[in-house]
């Protein structure tokens, strides 16, 4: 860098004021969206890790233990956990026969059928949840319908059970699976297939060695995507799940407004993380990626 | 060839069938609501646009529209401006880095439960809880991914070249803005706001945490009433609500495809 010897130094002095006044403006310009993520995201995770670790004001550990030994917590994260795993896996095996159909098609009806499943990702969830209300009511067409072909008594309810949370669930994540799913399977390469259908190979090989490698990074990043968001819902347990069915988000909820007390809603919220954090890097391993890359790919 | 064929069929049955599924609980709110009975009936007997009344005549819920749709004003206006920011650095100062890309989409990957709780906290000491303009502030962090993707990846179509060519010909920052970036970009500022307006419109995790209470923004107001589930004026609300969200997305969807680029600079 010394070494470097410019003619003239009035012209050395300008350029270097040059470079940084572009770095201030670069700076200035990136502000407003960099301190909107600070203030947002990273100061409330930092504040929801240190409420999980402090009690009257000293530190402690004392939150954890109420989390995993005391009644309902060990409950509600087994619920969260498997309706989330559920809801994720369903999705996907839902929305991918759907999205590898429409990722290989181009054309006019293709893209109707992507703009309907999108304009559906666009409607509110609480209009959703409402929806499933009214059809899962105790009077609603389908009990009716279920009840006329003598499948339930008139006294049962599918509402308030983990059947009714599930369905709603799936039926609020499958446009964003398939959303997910066809942006990574657009990228199949056909021609490989081709070659190898020409070469002989039987589909089942074809499906395992040629077709499933090239999506496999995607249906496992969107499971996990799914799952993420799924483990944060509390407005669908709320509406539409019973006793059994209460996730974290509600009950950090219920916390948070019926006691005024972080403590124990920012630690659960912190095992959520957690949980979160371990169950993405065992799939990036397993599919290997980096987050780095699903950020890419979110982003794209 | 007949096996060909006999997969595309089945191909389509399946999309129809997934679409059924996808639609149909959201269609039925719409003749839901213009039963003409006093509870929530599918399909109605009679017909009336009682709920409508109901609605538009109680000041609550227009209360809490109008709330909602000043927060999102502002979200969208604010998530837009930082993210067009955000793109100019892209095209003049270098490629935003992947890290820094990473970094602006936490808000989309980060559980808003566990960042609503942490704000919680935060609000409560400073006895910000429950202000309008903090939750404004918060949906344009949670919009912010939407608006940032939608506008770095339109500026990647934009001859960087062309702001040094405006600059030589002595042009100030503020005129090549003006001339150059904002006519070019006009369609995705259109999109990006549309997007950021929808992620506020419709969110309820930080609305319910930490929003207004006595008077709760549109979807915080309407999960209480569905928790009561003795109100079917929801419906009406409800199919407001789609209704509007429905022609916001087909607008987004459609501008891009109406209207021509007007300069197309890419080489």
């Amino acid at each position: 860098m010394t070494s470097v010897s410019f003619p003239d130094d009035g012209a050395r002095h300008g350029a270097r004021a040059a470079a940084r006044r572009r770095d201030v403006t670069r700076l200035l310009l990136l502000a407003p969206a960099v301190l909107l993520v600070i203030a947002f995201v990273l100061i409330p995770t930092a504040m929801a890790l240190l409420d999980s670790f402090h009690n009257d004001g000293s530190w402690t550990i004392e939150n954890f233990v109420t989390i995993v030994t005391v009644v309902p917590y060990p409950r509600i994260l087994w619920n969260t956990v498997t309706i989330a795993a559920a809801t994720a896996l369903l999705s996907v095996a839902l929305a991918a026969p759907l999205a590898a159909f429409l990722a290989a098609h181009e054309g006019f009806v293709a893209r109707i059928v992507l703009a309907l499943v999108a304009a559906t990702f666009w409607v509110s969830i609480l209009v959703k949840l409402f929806a499933w209300q009214v059809l899962l009511a105790r009077t609603g067409p389908l009990n009716m319908l279920l009840q006329a072909v003598a499948v339930t008594t008139p006294g049962t309810s599918l509402l308030y059970t983990r059947g009714a949370v599930l369905v709603a669930m799936v039926q609020v994540m499958v446009p964003y699976a398939c959303m997910l799913l066809v942006a990574g399977m657009k990228r199949v390469d056909w021609d490989l297939i081709i070659a190898a259908r020409t070469l002989g190979a039987r589909l089942p090989l074809v499906f395992a060695s040629v077709y499933w490698p090239q999506v496999r990074y995607s249906v496992i990043m969107t499971t996990l995507v799914i799952f993420v968001t799924a483990s944060g819902f509390f407005v669908a347990p709320a509406l539409l799940g019973g006793s059994g069915e209460v996730m974290v988000g509600m009950k950090m909820q219920s916390d948070l407004a019926n006691q005024y007390d972080s403590g124990l809603a920012a630690t659960t919220g912190t095992v959520l993380m957690l949980g979160l954090l371990l169950l993405s890097w065992i799939a990036l391993k397993v599919s290997g990626a980096s987050f780095r890359r699903i950020a890419e790919e979110v982003g794209s | 060839m007949t096996r060909g064929r006999g997969l595309r069929i089945a191909g389509w049955s399946y999309c129809s069938l997934i679409l059924l599924f996808l639609l149909f609980p959201v269609a039925i709110v719409v003749p839901a609501s213009f039963s003409g009975s006093q509870t929530l009936e599918f399909p109605p007997s009679t017909w009336s646009l009682h709920w409508y009344h109901q609605v538009l005549g109680d000041g609550r819920w227009l209360a809490s529209a109008f709330l909602s749709l000043r927060i999102a004003l502002f979200a969208a206006a604010a998530a837009t401006v930082s993210g067009l920011m955000v793109s100019v650095v892209h095209l003049r100062f270098g490629r935003v880095t992947p890290t820094l890309r990473a970094f602006f989409l936490l808000p989309l990957i980060a559980p808003h439960i566990v960042l609503a709780t942490g704000l919680f906290s935060l609000l409560l000491r400073t006895h910000l809880l429950g202000s309008p303009t903090v939750l404004a502030f918060g949906h344009a962090c949670l919009a912010l991914p939407l608006s940032i993707v939608v506008l770095v990846n339109a500026v990647e179509t934009i001859e960087p070249l062309l702001w040094s060519a405006a600059a030589s010909l002595g042009a100030r920052w503020w005129m090549i803005v003006r001339e150059v970036l904002l006519p070019t970009l006009s369609i995705s500022l259109v999109v990006a706001f549309l997007l950021a307006f929808i992620a506020s419109w419709d969110e309820v995790t930080f609305a319910v945490f930490i929003g207004p209470i006595s008077t709760p923004t549109l979807p915080s107001r309407m999960f209480s009433y569905l928790q009561e589930l003795t109100n079917p004026s929801v419906s009406a609300v409800a199919t407001m609500l789609a209704a509007l969200t429905v022609s916001a997305g087909l607008v987004s969807v459609l501008l891009p495809r109406l209207r021509r680029r007007p300069v197309r600079i890419t080489p």
